[in-house]
């Protein structure tokens, strides 16, 4: 039985140093407290388990990876060599990133990774580490290497796993939202900060038409990938400067509506996930789902994992759940 | 979101009869007619009478195969055409699902059996009346789906040591047979076209309808299409090729259904 939730520093600690291989999520001074061994860790301080959702300062969550240690290679990646997480991935595995939110990193992996060659044929999942909200813009946000026990604000870390012949790496994910009937929402080119956008064809100011129209910006804005819905969220509307920031870059050439509202995120989400991914070996979840769905203390069905700053299935995604499951190939 | 498994070796199950399959005939004669013939002038050119072909739309009617091959006929398809519509529109998978492991292979001998295959993708219809003692065989590939329902007499269906009679319908009794064939054969039997086919270039394009199954492919397949049509020189179309190449070849053997929609 693989570990897998939230448990005090000194069980993680004994975990950890029997050599397991896993993903590790807690605050930067408890994660300083583990012990050298097979594992990368974020700085995070929300989850989900099956039993609620919740804040914990005191508690580790540790998800144990259905590998060896023999299996796998853990590595550091600056904003500038992002791209080599892809070639240096197993021919049959899959990855695991984390990577600190607003680093360089953050943002490059954010704008560049669908351009990387073979990103979608190289199962990688993972999720962007964060801090407390009252801590936002002041302390930031750390991965470590378990191996090394070094911390970085900048560098991504990434757990590479092989898999042996007859078994794959399946990502999926699980989206409450859809596009709304509303209307069409273009971009003239990718960006995380955003002006002008075409407003069913016609050229607006992206900020004055969301004031304008009353829009609910804590709803992503949602694009339909050929029957996957993939979202980004608003980080902050400047109506005065005209600009709008975003959690995730949108594209050009992408069609974009704003989510249809939810009424109730934990029961949207139990029905998102439904009675799947119980063979799940990772899963994340978005803190903006957490705040704005007022899940804390509430339960969102049956995976564990961080309640992160964004989420990744292949690229940066936001207010979505990502799950890795390992299947027979 | 997981995706079928398939079984190391051939395995039947029976799942049981189709549920009311006149119901779906019915239906699909009156798609086929909505908005081309009125009630009358179907009554006219096949020959029916209006009264037992209102019946037979409202799935209540119980038309012998000749009737529904005249009807067939003067709605411009041929009969297994028609009942592959129905298949197709009604979600009735199967009455009998046999899951092939790594060679599907099977041999069908008919009795005046009246077929109707329809494969899922790229939706190809065949169906052609066996008669007694014909034989034929057909193998699939990795995620192909073959379905067969016997509108008339009977079909003996053979899985190399399995033997199985799929029992038709007779003369003016509901339509109640349908086969399913599922199978996934190894990557290699597979062909896919190398980058220079021009199909890649209209795939990359959006030009070819294409429903993709996972999320890999349905996020690559959209940045695919939007980074070409941004860009479509022919260096930036030759790098999106070879993109999606690179994809299929990896997944080959998980990837026929995505396959056959673009070279089917």
């Amino acid at each position: 039985m693989l570990a897998r939730g939230l448990c005090t520093v000194e069980s993680a600690r004994e975990l950890l140093a029997s050599g397991v291989v896993a993903v590790v999520a807690a605050t930067e001074e408890l994660l300083g407290r583990l012990p050298p061994g097979n594992w990368i860790g974020g700085t995070m301080r929300y989850f989900m388990t099956p039993d609620e959702s919740c804040e914990s300062v005191d508690r580790v969550l540790v998800t144990e990876l259905p590998v060896s240690p023999g299996d796998i290679t853990i590595r550091s990646y600056g904003p500038h060599e992002l791209a080599r997480i892809v070639t240096d991935a197993p021919a049959n595995g899959f990855s695991i990133v984390i990577i600190p939110a607003g680093s360089s990193a953050h943002l490059e992996y954010a704008k560049r990774a669908p351009y990387y060659p073979g990103l979608f044929r190289t199962p990688i999942v993972g999720w962007v580490s964060g801090v407390s909200f009252e801590e936002l813009g002041s302390v930031a946000p750390f991965t470590v290497d378990g191996r090394t026990g070094r911390h970085s604000a900048e560098h991504a870390i990434v757990l590479h796993a092989n898999l042996p012949a007859g078994r794959a790496a399946h990502i999926s994910i699980a989206n409450p939202f859809r596009g709304g009937v509303g209307d069409v929402i273009t971009f003239p080119a990718d960006g995380l900060s955003v002006t002008d956008c075409a407003v069913n064809g016609q050229t607006r100011n992206l900020a004055t038409y969301l004031v304008e129209s009353a829009a609910d910006t804590r709803l992503p804005l949602v694009a339909d990938y050929a029957g996957a819905q993939v979202n980004t969220s608003f980080q902050s509307v400047d109506a005065t400067g005209g600009v709008v920031n975003l959690y995730a870059p949108v594209f050009a050439g992408i069609e974009y509506r704003i989510a249809a509202p939810v009424e109730d995120y934990a029961a949207a989400f139990r029905v998102a996930v439904g009675d799947s991914h119980r063979d799940a070996a990772f899963a994340c979840n978005c803190i903006l789902n957490y705040v704005y769905g007022d899940l804390d203390g509430r339960t969102i069905g049956h995976l564990t994992g961080p309640m992160t700053f964004g989420e990744i299935a292949y690229q940066l995604l936001n207010q979505t759940l990502v799950c890795l499951s390992i299947v027979d190939a | 979101m997981e995706k079928d498994r398939p079984n190391a070796s051939p395995a039947v199950t029976w799942i049981g009869p189709a549920s009311r399959p006149s119901v779906a005939i019915g239906s699909a004669v009156r798609r086929a007619r909505a908005g081309r013939q009125t009630l009358a002038q179907l009554s006219e050119s096949s020959g029916v009478s209006a009264g037992l072909l209102s019946l037979i739309e409202r799935g209540r009617g119980n038309p012998s195969i000749n009737t529904l091959g005249s009807i067939a006929e003067a709605l411009g398809m041929s009969l297994p055409e028609l009942v592959a519509d129905a298949i197709d529109a009604s979600g009735d998978r199967s009455d009998l699902i046999i899951t092939l492991g790594a060679a599907a292979d099977d041999e069908t001998a008919g009795s005046s059996a009246v077929m109707a295959a329809s494969a899922r993708a790229g939706r190809a219809v065949s169906g052609r009346t066996a008669e007694p003692g014909w034989r034929t065989s057909m193998v699939l590939h990795g995620g192909q789906e073959a379905r067969v329902r016997v509108l008339d007499g009977s079909l003996e269906l053979t899985l190399r040591d399995r033997a199985d009679t799929l029992p038709g319908t007779e003369l003016g009794s509901p339509l109640s047979i349908d086969l399913s064939l599922r199978s996934v054969t190894p990557a290699a039997t597979l062909q896919i076209p190398p980058v220079d086919d021009p199909r890649w270039l209209e795939f990359v394009r959006g030009a070819i309808p294409f429903e993709p199954t996972t999320l890999a492919c349905q996020m690559l397949f959209t940045h695919v299409v939007r980074c070409v049509r941004q860009d479509p020189s022919s260096p930036n179309v030759g790098r999106w090729v070879r993109e999606l190449r690179g994809f299929f070849v990896k997944y080959e053997s998980v990837s026929a259904p995505e396959l056959g929609q673009i070279f089917g």
